[in-house]
């Protein structure tokens, strides 16, 4: 071995190398002990790779990045999971030739939304989101109007309004739900700027009862951040794991005209 | 065999590291994100191909890597830089200045090695992979790797020593580059 060649081999040798070194390695560093002044530079070389490694270390991604990776990942799932759904329902028909299978899997039969039919929107909400959801889109859009458009042509006209500020931020989708007997729908949006995801379940105002309010609440629910208002005929809960500042969602005019309280 | 490790489970033990790496190699937190979320959605739809759990890791920079290419293409044409001979410059060192570095200098320097070096350079310091896995992480052989990491380090000392010179040694007043210099290096800006 050479010195050239020694020197490098221990320079591009990681951490992980290092903790496991190769003859090759192993060889280039009882090379190089045996030249001080180079032994001595690579000390600090490595010293000073140390100290960037733990810098670029403490570098880490925007807020409600995972978030966003996982829900878009599902959104993408979807089509796959319902051919797998078919081929699997198509099976079980085959075998068991019994109707009773298929009835399992309609919609809004298992979801958390229905089990806590007796708890508030955003307690449901919350458990959904934590336990229940598989990141699933019924129908994945950019934007509200198409999602809209979609649920129109489902039969739910008019199940999202939440307000014109929600029009200027971009969807991934939506899952409709059973919740108290009545359609839930959630929305996924991505906020400009930072990107974090914020979901916002949509009911009929009835179904929310005495805790229906118009005015924008702002609350904390489980780990979620939480806002709850009403418009027009539907109660509406949004939910993200960062804050959501009332000074930017004033900003985004969510509802039109409301003006945010904070619950303590 | 290892099976591949599902979805959340993939995220949670790398989204922080590939995303590091994005960020080194676009320079911006938006275009970071964009190919860390990239990545991950290819994984959705491919990763299923992979047998051996075992080359999750690899699978997901190397996978980002040609992402950062592919978008990069269809934004500019790099002139190419010919490689040098890896050489070791050891001047003598200052390690209390270098222990004083924050996150956003060190990006920064990251970012303006050229870019032979800058790959292998930001997986050589997010200490994840052991050489010969950069190297086949990025498709480039072993030897190769092992130059560019060599070289893109006396490069990064270089920018941040120049830095450190142009504005004191403390490395806290560091500022960034004028927004028009940060874009002409972006290569997806």
């Amino acid at each position: 071995m050479t010195l050239p060649g020694a020197r490098l081999v221990v320079s591009a040798a990681t951490t992980a190398d290092l903790a496991n070194p190769s003859q090759e390695l192993a060889a280039a560093l009882e090379f190089l002990k045996n030249h001080r002044d180079d032994w001595t530079a690579w000390q600090q070389e490595q010293q000073r790779d140390q100290a960037i490694a733990r810098t670029f270390g403490t570098v880490g991604p925007p807020p409600g990045l995972r978030d966003q990776i996982l829900a878009a990942q599902g959104a993408q799932h979807r089509p796959q999971a319902r051919r797998r759904f078919l081929l699997a329902w198509a099976a079980g028909l085959a075998l068991v030739a019994g109707a009773g299978i298929a009835t399992r899997w309609m919609p809004g039969k298992s979801d958390a939304l229905a089990a806590l039919r007796d708890g508030s929107l955003a307690a449901a909400a919350s458990h959904f989101l934590d336990r229940e959801w598989d990141h699933v889109f019924d129908h994945t859009a950019g934007t509200l109007d198409d999602l809209r458009q979609f649920l129109e042509r489902e039969g739910e006209p008019g199940a999202l309004d939440p307000g014109d500020g929600f029009d200027r931020l971009s969807t991934l989708g939506c899952r409709r739900f059973s919740w108290k007997g009545q359609v839930a729908v959630l929305v996924c949006f991505r906020t400009a700027g930072d990107g974090t995801i914020v979901h916002v379940i949509s009911v009929p105002r009835a179904a929310v009862g005495p805790e229906a309010r118009e005015d924008l609440d702002l609350f904390r629910e489980g780990r979620w951040h939480a806002a709850s208002w009403t418009r027009g005929g539907r109660a509406y809960v949004a939910l993200s794991s960062q804050p959501l500042d009332p000074g930017h969602w004033s900003r985004t005019r969510l509802p039109d005209g409301g003006v945010p309280t904070q619950r303590t | 065999m290892v099976n591949p490790p599902d979805m959340e489970e993939l995220v949670d033990l790398h989204q922080a590291t590939l995303y590091r790496f994005a960020l080194g190699l676009t320079g911006s937190v938006h275009h970071a994100a964009d190919l860390t979320q990239q990545t991950f959605l290819l994984w959705a739809t491919k990763g299923h191909q992979l047998r051996d759990g075992t080359k999750a890791r690899s699978w997901l920079f190397t996978t980002l890597h040609r992402e950062f290419l592919r978008m990069r293409r269809h934004e500019v044409r790099h002139p190419h830089t010919d490689l040098e001979t890896a050489e070791m410059e050891l001047p003598p060192e200052e390690p209390e200045v270098w222990s004083r570095l924050d996150g956003r200098t060190v990006v920064e320097a990251l970012h303006a090695v050229e870019e032979p070096f800058r790959p292998p350079l930001l997986l050589f310091y997010l200490e994840e992979l052991p050489y010969r896995e950069i190297a086949e992480a990025l498709e480039v052989p072993v030897g190769t790797i092992m130059s560019r990491i060599s070289r893109g380090k006396t490069l990064l000392r270089q920018h941040l020593r120049d830095a450190m010179s142009e504005h004191g040694s403390d490395p806290k007043i560091l500022r960034l580059p004028p927004n028009d210099a940060l874009r002409r290096q972006d290569p997806m800006a």
